[in-house]
């Protein structure tokens, strides 16, 4: 039976995925508005192309409508599930480049050079790109646990489930992923505009 | 308790992840499309349940209930009924297995209820 837009928006998303399994259509329409979004920054933040990470999305969803009757509440959140998916699929892709192009990561151009105009522009687009291109500087598992934690706001447990690890080694490439960004930053501070900051009264 | 100085690289980068933090990417509506097109595709298909009519709905709970009251009765009413015949009626099927075993037994071909099981001990008491 579908339900209204409305009465499903508040629902989790075990809830709906249940909706879905049993047929609901409005549900499966729900879910795709609720987690194509989020799932599709995580995923381009690691792979910096947007057509390779709608790729991942709609792979990485399909196993979810696949997997819809099978599932079994309280084992999982959907979410963290999907993040999973998602993140062994982006490292598939991050292998099979770097067996492709080699040669090409190893003259891939350190982050200050890299953000167009961020010596020239103190404008937000500059400080994601220096950002994006720090973190891509950082070694696969330090950047996806950085960006589950820092930009997706996972917490630790969450993540060791993600990246199938502990927490403690979540905790521990989290903060050497942390120590690695700042000092690839740092040099930068000027640049993207937060001396500045500082200085005003 | 003095707090440690704070590095400001820190302060830089934690300013730097919030505002990435609310960057969220919007996706097109082609790949929604395609995406929703491909949900719908792989949707279990669930077979309708036959909706039964007004008036058979209205009655349902109340033929239940009744149904719930009535069985205790109604079980007590088949095994007295069962019980009656068993005990009046004697088919020959049933009589077939008690009349062998008295023949068995008594060697009469009486029904089994007839044999005298323990006969009288006043043969054997008689003097003479």
């Amino acid at each position: 039976m579908t339900m209204p837009l409305d009465d499903l928006s508040d629902l989790p998303e075990e809830a709906l995925l249940a909706r879905y399994a049993a047929g609901d259509r409005m549900a499966a329409r729900v879910l795709v508005l609720r987690l194509s979004p989020r799932l599709l920054s995580y995923v381009y933040r690691l792979l910096r192309d947007r057509a390779e990470a709608e790729d991942v999305v709609q792979e990485a969803l399909l196993r979810l409508w696949r997997m819809a009757p099978a599932w079994r509440p309280g084992e999982a959140r959907v979410t963290t599930w999907l993040y999973r998916v998602a993140t062994n699929l982006v490292t598939d892709r991050q292998r099979a480049r770097q067996r492709r192009r080699v040669a090409a990561l190893e003259d891939a151009p350190e982050p200050a050079d890299s953000a167009p105009g961020a010596v020239a522009q103190l404008i937000e687009a500059d400080r994601m790109a220096a950002l994006e291109a720090a973190l891509a500087c950082l070694p696969e598992r330090q950047r996806q646990a950085v960006i589950l934690r820092h930009l997706e706001g996972l917490s630790n447990p969450e993540i060791a489930t993600i990246l199938e690890i502990g927490v403690e080694a979540v905790e521990s490439l989290t903060a050497r992923g942390k120590r690695a960004l700042a000092a690839a930053l740092a040099g930068q501070r000027a640049e993207l505009g937060y001396e500045d900051e500082e200085a005003l009264p | 308790m003095t707090r440690p100085a704070e590095d400001p690289r820190d302060d830089m980068l934690n300013a730097l992840f919030s505002q990435a933090k609310d960057q969220v990417m919007a996706p097109s509506p082609e790949f929604l499309g395609r995406l929703l097109e491909e949900a719908y595709a792989a949707q279990p298909v669930v077979a309708p349940q036959p909706h039964p009519h007004p008036h058979v709905a209205r009655a349902e709970p109340r033929l239940r209930h009744w149904l719930r009251r009535l069985a205790p009765p109604a079980g007590l009413a088949t095994a007295g009924l069962a019980g009656f015949w068993l005990g009046f009626a004697q088919p020959a099927a049933l009589m077939a297995p008690v009349v062998s075993l008295g023949d068995a037994v008594a060697g009469t071909g009486e029904v089994l209820e007839m044999v005298d099981l323990i006969p009288s001990l006043d043969g054997w008491l008689s003097e003479g």
